[in-house]
């Protein structure tokens, strides 16, 4: 990436503007709106210039954005979640960086956050399995007593049976 | 350099860029070609190029099924059009 020659138009921007400025262009804003909106803020810039401010400034620090982020990313370790999930959210981790304004280490701490609560999700549904299962063999074995007490099965049998309810 | 050799090589240099294992936007991609000339390309020139880069593999994309967006990637057919044009 070129370095911003001091005496030129971009130097001089606030970087907020700056920012407003990069974000315009990322998403698409024509040179000739842009030179129009830079007007109406008091900054006299040709279509020639901004093509060349977009080319050698903003594209590059934008793929060093891109870089940045999904070196983060790739480092995360994605634990329990299904492999789909994690590309999922990571792609979208990865372009919300690709905005002027995304800040890495922000998107990096969301797509934590995402993570985390994916596998307290997913912790909850084994939870959840596993009292749907306790609660199924309480039912079992009262089934199992009853049929008992009314003779309708052995001791033996009952024996074996709640074996067998106590490996669920 | 005509406006759609530019548009080409734009994308193709943007997608270069990404790193492994992700894909560009389709926005991002249409946004690229646009700005890769002073001279405004229309939404259809823009389609265009975008096509014939596909048709001829040197990009590839990808349908997201929950939004219906698309995403794009270069190949490495793309990556050595794009050496050979530019020497990246």
């Amino acid at each position: 990436m070129r370095k911003i020659r001091s005496d030129s138009a971009y130097a001089s921007l606030e970087p907020e503007l700056k920012d407003e400025l990069d974000e315009g262009l990322l998403s698409g804003r024509s040179y000739t709106e842009t030179k129009q909106w830079l007007s109406e803020r008091g900054v006299d810039v040709s279509v020639t210039s901004l093509s060349s401010y977009y080319q050698n400034h903003v594209l590059p620090a934008k793929w060093a954005r891109q870089k940045t982020t999904a070196a983060l990313l790739d480092d995360i370790e994605i634990g329990k979640i299904d492999a789909a999930t994690a590309a999922a959210v990571k792609q979208t981790v990865f372009e919300l960086a690709t905005s002027s304004s995304g800040d890495p280490r922000t998107l990096k701490m969301l797509y934590d956050l995402v993570i985390k609560a994916d596998a307290v999700a997913l912790d909850q549904r084994k939870q959840d399995l596993l009292e749907r299962k306790a609660a199924a063999a309480d039912a079992a074995r009262i089934a199992l007593e009853n049929k008992v007490n009314s003779g309708g099965l052995s001791g033996e049998a009952l024996a074996l049976a709640e074996e067998q309810l106590s490996l669920l | 350099m005509n406006p759609t050799t530019e548009m080409r090589l734009a994308i193709l240099t943007d997608l270069a860029h990404l790193p492994e294992g992700y894909l560009a936007p389709e926005s991002s991609v249409r946004t690229v070609a646009k700005l890769s000339a002073a001279i405004p390309q229309t939404a259809t020139e823009i389609s265009d190029v975008i096509a014939s880069l596909e048709r001829e593999g040197l990009i590839i994309s990808q349908r997201i099924r929950l939004t219906g967006e698309l995403r794009y990637a270069i190949t490495p057919l793309g990556r050595v059009e794009l050496k050979s044009a530019v020497g990246i």
